[in-house]
């Protein structure tokens, strides 16, 4: 037996909406050079995020750690899709046609991701685990208790690996100084 | 509780919302939400009254109804913060009397059917921190420091099947209306 809310569904679901887009948003502008994808992807999130609200329990899990999780499936669907050649966003293409202002708000939102997704190349050497932990907790800033749920792990295993990364992180980012100072004094 | 401020959309995002609102918005009004949230919420209401009054709560307010369930309450808390509180519709006047007596300018206003005054209608949410997440709970906490002067956050009460939801709040320069209408892109939308 279940009780219906009726249209506060809607109102709740736009609260969620506009509190957590712009991390999804930026979640994809981190992955993707073509703002027509990044509008795209972020609409998939969306309308699977509808798809499953009436599901969706904040006892549970955060808004913002659901849709992050939700974010990566359609992000890995859409790398599979493309792989095998198929088009990932066909069933949303042309939900949003993007006005020019909007293309050129994307690429900025995509050129200012451009730090994080040097941060992610960074973390190319980080087991997944930790490199999702980075991104969910440095870049996306959910909390690590957020990002645990999403990861499906203990709060315990995420700081401890967040820590271990981070950690790992630092020394690469010292040595490469390093080496890069060693180099300049050599020119 | 962790600090979380609301994120003011980009035209992008809010010609996503319309377009979303467009195709998939009739389908999320009728969505039915898990009755579990509502059954489940008294806990969270008396652990709450009981960390304001440890945490040295100076104001507390409480109507009980026939059944004994609180109509609302209104805590101080140790923190400066405030938390609203409101189980029933009855409890909206109360509540606001209770604000008004600690100085706080927030007010409860309930959505009722026939009413012209939509959510669309009232400014957005202006400063980040006046409100900690609701997200359609019975409970809200406020900053009234974080209030502008001369502004007063609206605190949108819906009550629709017998579930109770404060749903959002926002900081409304002049006069705070009676009452609320749901609000779509469609205009002005009946509580079902």
């Amino acid at each position: 037996m279940r009780e219906g809310s009726g249209g506060s569904a809607l109102l709740e679901f736009e609260r969620i909406y506009r509190d957590n887009v712009g991390v999804v948003t930026s979640f994809f502008a981190r992955r993707c050079s073509d703002p027509q994808t990044v509008a795209d992807l972020t609409s998939e999130t969306i309308v699977r995020a509808a798809a499953g609200f009436a599901g969706f329990d904040p006892r549970r899990g955060t808004p913002r750690a659901w849709l992050s999780g939700i974010a990566g499936h359609v992000y890995s669907q859409h790398c599979a899709n493309a792989a095998s050649g198929r088009d990932a966003v066909t069933r949303l293409a042309g939900l949003v046609t993007l006005a020019p202002e909007e293309i050129d708000e994307l690429m900025g939102r995509i050129d200012a991701q451009r730090a994080g997704q040097e941060l992610l190349e960074r973390c190319a050497a980080l087991s997944p685990l930790e490199r999702s932990a980075v991104e969910l907790v440095d870049l996306d800033g959910l909390t690590p208790k957020e990002a645990a749920a999403v990861l499906g792990v203990s709060r315990g295993v995420l700081r401890m690996r967040l820590s271990r990364a981070r950690e790992r992180l630092r020394k690469e980012h010292h040595v490469d100084e390093q080496k890069e100072h060693h180099v300049d004094e050599q020119v | 509780m962790s600090k979380r401020s609301i994120m003011s959309t980009s035209k992008f995002e809010d010609h996503l919302w319309r377009e979303f609102v467009h195709e998939h918005g009739d389908g999320l009004a009728q969505l039915s939400r898990p009755a579990a949230r509502h059954t489940l919420r008294r806990p969270r209401l008396v652990a709450g009254l009981g960390l304001g009054l440890a945490g040295g709560a100076t104001a507390l307010a409480l109507i009980l109804s026939a059944t004994s369930a609180p109509a609302f309450a209104v805590t101080r808390n140790s923190n400066g913060t405030v938390t609203v509180t409101i189980n029933q519709i009855a409890g909206v006047s109360g509540a606001n009397t209770e604000l008004a007596a600690l100085g706080v300018n927030a007010r409860a206003v309930p959505v009722t059917q026939g009413c012209t005054t939509t959510l669309g209608n009232l400014p957005p949410l202006r400063a980040s921190s006046v409100i900690l997440p609701p997200h359609g709970s019975q409970s809200v906490t406020i900053e009234p420091s974080s209030i502008p002067a001369g502004d007063t956050v609206v605190l949108a009460v819906v009550q629709s099947a017998g579930v109770l939801q404060i749903l959002d709040g926002m900081v409304r320069q002049g006069a705070v209306p009676r009452c609320l209408a749901l609000w779509n892109e469609n205009g002005l939308k009946a509580i079902p």
